[in-house]
């Protein structure tokens, strides 16, 4: 069944059921983003709930004009900027390095060196790195969000962004050899 | 498979095993909540507001003409109230 026509079925009878199905189909999708995000568990656990009555709430707003997923994502990012935000865990995190670049020269780090890590080590090294880079890793390789996409989201152009990207991932993999030496990456 | 899609996979299937349950919970009944606050307020501020302003010595908004007097409501005026269905000619209904 389609996203719209639940949504339909929806607004028509408040049908448990087809809140039911919508819920269970983005429900973890929405966390798995809050998580990339909030970084925090309890807070992406929260910050779901918040996002899905938000989503249900408006149901009515949306016209069908974009697909229904690129709605409740715009939703969760706007929300979870806010979040941060409001936490002042702002955007000027990542200004920061942007603001101050490090002086040493950026080595280019290929994606598969990255995305063929094992899934362990992976996440010591993303707790490890800073937020912005985790942030801005997370949102590349886990959501696939594109460089535009990003860019849009920070308020920032996009060589700005493909900058940013290339040293977090120059950190995150210097950080790896610190803390696997001699680790293999995953075939 | 690329490691943050596993990732992804691990954190969405714990979020499905631990808190998938509890969240849909939580937001069915804050949507009923709201959606029950919403119906109330409906229904009674037309009424609420024309108590006010009739206190205030003002008219109501909505005045119904439909709410009849006996007088207005039984042409003939007697004093009598109406016959109840199937009795015809003073006879006693029985039941």
């Amino acid at each position: 069944m389609e996203d719209l026509d639940i949504i339909t079925a929806y607004r028509e009878k408040r049908n448990g059921i087809c809140f039911r199905l919508l819920h269970d189909r983005y429900a973890s999708k929405i966390y798995g983003k809050a998580l990339t995000m909030l970084k925090k568990e309890a807070t992406a656990k929260d910050a779901t709930q918040e996002i899905f009555t938000k989503i249900f709430l408006s149901l009515g707003k949306f016209g069908g004009q974009s697909k229904f997923s690129t709605w409740v994502y715009s939703i969760t990012y706007n929300y979870c900027i806010d979040l941060i935000r409001k936490e002042k865990r702002s955007r000027d995190i990542f200004a920061d390095e942007v603001e101050n670049p490090p002086d040493v020269e950026v080595e280019e780090v290929s994606d598969e060196a990255l995305t063929t890590t094992k899934v362990n080590e992976l996440r010591v090294v993303l707790r490890e790195i800073s937020e912005a880079d985790r942030t801005l890793l997370l949102m590349k390789y886990k959501d696939g969000v594109k460089i535009r996409e990003i860019a849009k989201m920070l308020g920032k152009n996009d060589s700005t962004v493909k900058m940013q990207l290339k040293r977090a991932k120059e950190k995150a993999k210097r950080k790896h050899e610190a803390l696997f030496p001699g680790a293999k990456p995953e075939r | 498979m690329n490691s943050f899609l596993q990732l992804q996979e691990e954190d969405a299937n714990k979020f499905v095993r631990v808190y998938q349950d509890d969240v849909r919970h939580h937001v069915a009944s804050r949507l009923n909540t709201v959606r029950l606050i919403s119906d109330i307020f409906e229904h009674f501020f037309p009424r609420l507001s024309d108590t006010v302003t009739v206190m205030m010595g003002g008219d109501t908004i909505d005045a119904e003409d439909v709410y009849l007097t006996v007088q207005e409501a039984d042409p003939s005026g007697g004093d009598t109230p109406p016959r109840p269905p199937g009795a015809n000619n003073d006879e006693d209904i029985t039941r």
